[in-house]
């Protein structure tokens, strides 16, 4: 069986201080490794969004991913009182312009509070375009902040990514179970048996592979899914057939 | 595919499980723990998971062991009996509640139950080298057992310090630096290369993309354990990530089994059970 990898958990570019022991720099370079791993596809952002000047590096992941039918971006969200980013109304065609197709929030480097009242409007939008937030809780967004803002919109698309290796069925099954749009990145979901025990509760349609690329290899998720004792069609799913599906949706 | 440039990892990931290259799994615990739902805690389970990876025996020491004082050893003495060609057992070195001539007795009754000691001195606080380990030092030296230890960088507890005392003492014992010294990776090498009853062990190591490259770069593949914390983490998971990190595929065979069959060689019950396990083909 032949199984399409779509990354949803992969970023790139040049930190000032390099939080990683082997970096991505470069979006050519990015894709040489996929290539060499066999992934196929992936969501994309830079860490310079992050860690550097995020209105610079939201230019320049559009200028990157523009040139590549291989890589899909997401653009850093601030709140739209400062007026930085395109406005809400404009959002959606700026970002079919630039193949962006969702966005990641980081509170923490940039300085905002995630939480409804500073971010109505992006999230009141997000669910009625069904745009994808990529939330990573090594990004200074908190798992209570996440159930915050989804008790407010329920329906928001959240592909959730819990950074830390250590067994999470605990915190990350109630999100699944409450909200119906919650996605969970697998880049750190290594539990041996997990994946199984997972699909066997909920289904095989709320998992997304995720590498968590370049601070982890490719393979080692990939492998893990290949070999789990789970339906071929369910292993198409997680393996991209979700995260494709959760791109299709979205209404630019 | 994983790795373009290499037949082992195209193998691999095709059959999930080669018979021409076993794995020894240095680093596992089982049962269950307060702070984590394992799907797979029990024997039987990781079993399932061993078999479907061709792990021939992983080394262990149960959470209950480690983390309940009062019920002693007798969990995994259980197992390694029940399961003796699959499993043998670390006795916890459970540095808050020690009684030597109790543990020492224990071991020196069940030579084919235990490999070795288990520390774990970031849990409880008590460094390596502390005056009390002491016993538990000499007696895995005078045996030549194996002593796996979490380490971890910068830890005043098993940092690369504490373990420098340990391994300029005892010179007898396999020393497991268990995680290989995570987040201070250039200690692993610089520590083998002085010390060669020192390997280093690749728990949590495979999650962090580089550190096992460099660790092959900088010295080599003969010196590392594969060890995955079972039931913690999917044995698949780690065999990606050896695959996937940058070396040839005599590198990966060595980390996978070949390093491992030397350390366990010298326990008498290790040859009639890995006689009919060891690869025969090309392969050593």
């Amino acid at each position: 069986m032949e199984l399409e990898f779509f990354d949803c958990s992969i970023s790139y570019g040049v930190e000032a201080t390099p939080s990683v022991l082997r970096p991505a720099p470069t979006a050519e370079g990015l894709r040489g490794e996929m290539a060499r791993a066999g992934v196929a596809k992936a969501v994309v952002w830079r860490v310079e969004q992050m860690t550097g000047s995020t209105l610079t590096a939201n230019e320049m992941l559009a200028e990157d991913v523009r040139a590549c039918d291989d890589l899909f971006g997401l653009w850093a969200l601030l709140p739209s009182h400062t007026h930085e980013i395109p406005e809400p109304e404009a959002m959606p065609s700026a970002m079919k312009a630039n193949r962006i197709v969702g966005w990641r929030l980081f509170p923490e480097r940039c300085r905002f509070l995630m939480q409804w009242f500073a971010l109505r409007d992006w999230v009141e939008l997000a669910v009625a375009r069904s745009i994808p937030a990529f939330i990573n809780t090594a990004h200074g967004a908190s798992l209570e902040q996440v159930a915050d803002l989804l008790e407010k919109a329920p329906e928001l698309t959240v592909v959730l990514t819990y950074a830390n290796e250590w067994p999470s069925d605990r915190l990350l099954r109630p999100f699944v179970k409450r909200y119906p749009n919650v996605y969970l990145d697998m880049a750190f979901m290594i539990t041996d048996g997990g994946i199984e025990s997972f699909v066997t509760e909920y289904g095989a349609s709320r998992l997304l592979y995720g590498s968590g690329f370049p601070r982890c290899y490719f393979g080692a998720n990939m492998m893990m899914l290949k070999h789990a004792e789970i339906a071929d069609e369910d292993k198409t799913a997680v393996a991209g057939g979700n995260l494709r599906r959760v791109l299709q949706q979205v209404k630019l | 595919m994983i790795s373009a440039t290499s037949e082992l990892a195209q193998r691999f990931w095709e059959e999930g499980r080669l018979a021409d290259c076993p794995i020894l799994d240095f680093h596992a615990h089982m049962h269950d723990w307060s702070g984590l739902f394992l799907p797979r805690r029990m024997p039987e389970e990781m079993l399932r998971t061993m078999d479907a990876c061709n792990v021939v025996m992983a080394l262990f020491s149960g959470h209950v062991t480690l983390s309940v004082p009062a019920a002693g050893e007798s969990l995994d003495m259980e197992v390694v009996r029940r399961f003796p060609d699959r499993f043998r057992a670390y006795h916890v070195v459970m540095s808050n509640h020690l009684d030597p001539d109790a543990d020492l007795t224990r071991m020196e009754g069940n030579k084919d139950i235990f490999a070795g000691f288990k520390f774990h001195p970031d849990t409880y606080g008590v460094p390596l080298s502390d005056p009390r380990h002491e016993p538990y030092w000499r007696y895995a030296d005078d045996h030549r057992l194996l002593v796996l230890s979490h380490t971890w960088g910068h830890s005043d507890k098993d940092g690369p310090e504490e373990v420098e005392k340990v391994l300029r003492q005892y010179r007898n014992l396999v020393f497991i630096a268990g995680h290989s010294f995570h987040d201070e990776w250039e200690s692993g090498p610089r520590l083998v290369e002085q010390y060669p009853n020192l390997y280093l062990e690749l728990t949590a190591v495979l999650d962090n993309r580089g550190a096992l490259d460099m660790i092959v770069e900088r010295c080599g593949s003969e010196r590392i354990l594969f060890g995955t914390d079972l039931p913690w983490f999917s044995t698949h998971h780690g065999i990606g990530a050896v695959l996937s990190a940058e070396m040839g595929d005599e590198d990966r065979r060595n980390i996978f089994y070949r390093n491992g069959e030397k350390v366990l060689s010298r326990f008498p019950w290790f040859g009639p059970i890995w006689e009919g396990r060891r690869p025969r083909a090309a392969y050593g």
